[in-house]
């Protein structure tokens, strides 16, 4: 990229800077902000900026974390029911261990499941990361240009309450619809996803597409 | 007579004991694969103090080992 392009590109990326404004916390568990710090992507470009970075409402974890502290205690259980019971103590000892070693890993890949499903939007294009369990993870990437219909739901009284909800993206990439499930500010982020799409229009029309 | 005598030595204990180790070895390379994978997402997209994310998962492969030669030792 030369150097006029690149400045072209500074002046849109601070332009979408003043319209979004900074949101959001930056620490590692952030589940929604705007220009995050030190967030970067694989594929992502030099000059290409993270916009959003969103995660599912940390509320979604709530159910696992439930039955994490209920699996926890069963072992103070297991004492009082055969075959445990009839064990010795050293059999006792490691199967107790063993237990909750299952339980660390169970909560490690339950986190790992929330922690790792991302939802980017940079100033060029829409990345979903999608981290099923440990055997499947999948990276989208859509244009913004490719972008044709966004829609916002927000459904039942616990979206309601903690203020999350789902965005639908329908695009003319390959992937043909993108997904971004439970996120906080859902309508904050269906304008912010709008305005991008106007200011790709914008650069479009002034002859500054990549 | 001497594979008589090894079926005689079974005892429930030691089938136990079996039956542990495999299910600990199984776990042990499911820690090792999910230690992997935190690598490779924590590469693919890179955050401030994700190491902390990469820590639990070597923690979650070392209580592994460590769970697993406990099993074969003091059984």
């Amino acid at each position: 990229m030369g150097a006029v392009e690149k400045v072209k590109e500074n002046m849109s990326v601070t332009a979408i800077k003043k319209m979004v404004g900074k949101m959001g916390s930056d620490n590692l568990l952030t589940s929604f902000v705007s220009f995050p710090n030190k967030i970067r992507f694989e594929t992502q470009d030099d000059t290409e900026q993270v916009i959003l970075f969103l995660r599912q409402h940390p509320i979604v974890n709530l159910p696992w974390i439930f039955m994490v502290i209920f699996i926890l205690t069963l072992p103070s259980v297991f004492i009082f029911f055969p075959p445990y019971a009839n064990l010795p103590t050293n059999f006792q000892f490691v199967v107790t261990m063993g237990w909750y070693m299952f339980v660390f890993g169970y909560a490690l890949a339950k986190f790992m499941g929330w922690f790792f499903n991302i939802y980017i939007l940079t100033d060029e294009r829409v990345v979903d990361v999608d981290f099923q369990n440990i055997f499947f993870r999948k990276i989208s990437t859509a244009k913004t240009e490719e972008i044709q219909d966004v829609n916002v739901q927000s459904s039942g009284s616990f979206e309601t309450f903690f203020g999350y909800g789902s965005i639908f993206i329908q695009t003319a990439a390959e992937v043909s619809q993108f997904e971004f499930l439970a996120i906080p500010n859902p309508d904050k982020v269906g304008k912010i996803i709008n305005q991008l799409i106007d200011a790709e229009e914008q650069e479009k029309l002034e002859g500054r597409v990549k | 007579m001497n594979v008589l005598s090894l079926i005689e030595s079974i005892t429930y204990l030691s089938i136990v004991k079996i039956m542990l180790v495999t299910l600990l070895t199984v776990y042990t390379v499911f820690a090792l694969l999910m230690m992997r994978q935190v690598s490779a997402m924590t590469k693919a997209v890179a955050m401030k103090d994700d190491y902390i994310i990469r820590v639990l998962g070597v923690l979650n492969f070392g209580f592994a080992i460590f769970v697993l030669l406990m099993a074969v030792f003091i059984l």
